[in-house]
């Protein structure tokens, strides 16, 4: 199983430039989380802070029991082999091949044969679909070439948690869709930790469990997926739907002047940028077809059940409409939403519910997580809207 | 809990740069024992170092001997002392000379190479990627390179005292028509087996000095590809500046515990 990763209170400057502070969140064990924000946020920074290139000033970063803010050289050395980081271009060695790049840890670090050694670095080419590729240099081979076989290298230690720099630059949306799949895979294989940093909507939106946004030096939110997408934050919004109008400006941040007079230009009849209106939550991507199914998955829903009652209404009420019949029976559910669903005449399945049939294993009694007694209530007038309405700005 | 908070005052960055400095070569000096070592790096990097550096120092050096012998050849032979350029252009070329030449030579050559490849490879994150892999880029990357280049340092200092002392003589005998018995009698009138000793101790430590100062930009370099230039410039007048420091230290500390031979 991946580990689980504890951020506290963690804050890093550059001199007198604060980069962000306080960031306090979990990465639960073999889920998928991402991290979104806009440029310049220090997203890439706290990825390096993680595994120790960078030092915050303060706080805490547990890795399965080490802090890797504070720990000795020793110590980050040994954690380091947990980990499997994919950068931003690959950060691949210049001078070996391919084949040697992806073979590097493997020679470092275990005392396999050279015939196992091929095994596996073969394999996991294949799996990234650079066979062939072997024994070129990544100066002949194309950014989006690098990339994967930045991710071979960094899969072939078969680590316990791996962060992703950006797998979306360089890349088309198609392989973008195919690298996110392939973390699916690779997730549900290895049940390892993921975290993801992007500024990809569609990959942010349909790829990870647990989605985290870093604004204004701050943490906005870090919750199940369904909490972000559900959002009514303004800057959240914002940056889901990738408008001019609201907190986000050009620079860091906009003052009051200006994003009133961006309103006047949009009231003139200014296009603020953004496809369509993008809200609700997508059902989630799932592994390919005989992969086993997701440890994560089965885990994170449990989990979110037990902090249903702490999250707003409309992601409880996207979470509870994501729920297969089986899981309400499961999480005790049915009993109260029996009614509201006659009422709605079966439209259940407005979202195709991804999760349908697939827990298979019987929690224990007392695991079994409650509904809490929460605010929601399934009121059918309500939910005959599960989609929230359209930003209300 | 602590914060750290960086003190300020004049200097302090200067401080802190030779601080950083110093820390790295101890890294090296502990991380020479560490196994596994990396011996294909070095080769490979010993042979670069050589192959940069050889045909230079050999054309530098003949003419540093020439003008050492005509200098000298004037001066001794209004003296009447046409017998001791010999001994003591021997004196001035193993003991001086060839060492600071070679030093010159590897980290003008070499060490700037090895600057521009390790910082190459730190603005593209290859360094970073190696620590993250829970590889010591110190003890894969830079130690082999300060192996090789004191290695080499000491090798080329044997070919440069030979060179050196081969152009003197040819200056001297066919030049200023000096007598080659003299010439070669007097090898050993003034110099004695410890100047050869301090030069190859002072070749050996050269060469580390120009390895690490030359890791250590390449680590540290400004940002951007601009960074890398500025950098190996730097490693380069570092090491220089060093190595002349250095050398006027070794050579006074020297001359202190070790007697001449004449006196």
């Amino acid at each position: 199983m991946g580990v689980e990763v504890q951020v506290e209170n963690l804050t890093k400057s550059f001199g007198k430039q604060n980069i962000w502070r306080d960031l306090t969140f979990t990465l639960p064990p073999g889920e998928v989380s991402a991290l979104l924000g806009p440029s310049g946020t220090g997203k890439s920074v706290f990825l390096k802070s993680m595994i120790g290139l960078l030092k915050p000033e303060s706080g805490h970063c547990m890795v399965a029991g080490v802090d890797t803010v504070r720990c000795s050289e020793r110590e980050l050395y040994e954690i380091r082999k947990k980990f499997g980081v994919l950068f931003q271009d690959g950060a691949l060695f210049g001078s070996m091949n391919l084949y040697d790049n992806v073979a590097f840890p493997l020679r470092e670090h275990t005392r396999k044969s050279e015939t196992e050694v091929r095994r596996i670095v073969l394999e996991k080419l294949e799996m990234t679909g650079l066979s062939g590729a072997e024994g070129k240099l990544p100066g002949e081979i194309s950014g989006g070439m690098r990339k994967r076989a930045g991710l071979a290298r960094a899969l072939v230690l078969d680590p316990e948690i791996i962060l992703v720099d950006e797998p979306d630059s360089g890349l088309d949306p198609v392989r973008t869709t195919y690298i996110s799949q392939l973390f699916l895979d690779v997730n549900a294989q290895i049940d390892a930790t993921f975290l993801i940093v992007t500024h990809n909507i569609n990959l942010a939106r349909t790829v990870p469990d647990n989605i985290g946004m870093l604004f204004r030096k701050e943490l906005v939110m870090f919750g199940p997926r369904e909490l972000l997408l559900t959002s009514e934050e303004p800057a959240v919004k914002q940056f889901l739907n990738g408008r001019m109008i609201g907190p986000i400006g050009m620079s860091e941040e906009k003052d009051s002047a200006t994003m009133a007079a961006e309103q006047a230009m949009i009231d003139a009849g200014h296009h603020p940028g953004g496809v369509e209106d993008i809200s609700g939550v997508p059902p989630q991507m799932m592994p390919s077809p005989g992969v086993p199914q997701r440890q994560g998955e089965v885990r994170r829903k449990d989990r979110v059940m037990q902090l249903l009652h702490t999250l707003p209404e409309q992601a409880q009420r996207s979470i509870i409409d994501s729920l297969s019949d089986e899981e309400r029976t499961r999480y005790g559910v049915r009993e109260r939403v029996v009614a509201g669903t006659g009422a709605r005449g079966g439209d259940t399945n407005e979202f195709p519910t991804q999760e349908q049939g697939t827990v298979s294993g019987q929690l224990a009694e007392n695991q079994v997580a409650e509904l809490p007694t929460s605010r929601w209530r399934p009121t059918p007038g309500r939910r005959r809207k599960p989609r929230p309405g359209p930003p209300q700005q | 809990m602590a914060t750290k908070s960086e003190a300020r005052f004049p200097g302090a960055g200067a401080l802190r740069q030779t601080g950083s400095l110093f820390a790295l070569g101890l890294d090296v000096a502990v991380l020479l024992f560490k196994r596994p070592f990396q011996l294909r790096e070095f080769v490979q990097q010993c042979w670069f170092i050589a192959s940069v550096t050889i045909l230079p120092t050999a054309l530098v050096t003949i003419p540093f001997g020439a003008v050492i012998a005509l200098q000298l050849g004037s001066l001794t032979r209004q003296l009447g002392a046409q017998s001791f350029t010999g001994a003591a252009s021997v004196l001035a070329i193993v003991q001086q000379a060839s060492p600071l030449v070679t030093a010159l030579l590897v980290a003008g050559a070499g060490g700037s190479a090895i600057c521009a490849d390790i910082g190459a490879r730190t603005i593209r994150e290859e360094i970073d990627a190696m620590e993250v892999l829970g590889v010591s880029a110190v003890q894969r990357l830079v130690v082999p390179r300060v192996l090789a280049s004191m290695l080499i340092a000491i090798l080329l200092n044997g070919l440069v005292s030979v060179v050196g002392v081969a152009g003197g003589y040819t200056f001297n005998v066919l030049l200023q028509h000096g007598t080659p018995g003299a010439y070669l009698a007097s090898f050993n009138a003034l110099a004695q087996m410890p100047d050869l000793y301090i030069g190859e101790f002072k070749a050996l430590l050269f060469g580390f000095i120009a390895g690490v100062v030359a890791a250590y930009r390449g680590l540290h370099p400004p940002p951007g590809p601009k960074g890398v230039g500025d950098a190996v410039n730097q490693s380069v007048v570092v090491t220089f500046l060093l190595l002349f420091l250095v050398n006027g230290v070794l050579t006074l500390v020297y001359l202190q515990i070790v007697p001449t031979k004449l006196s």
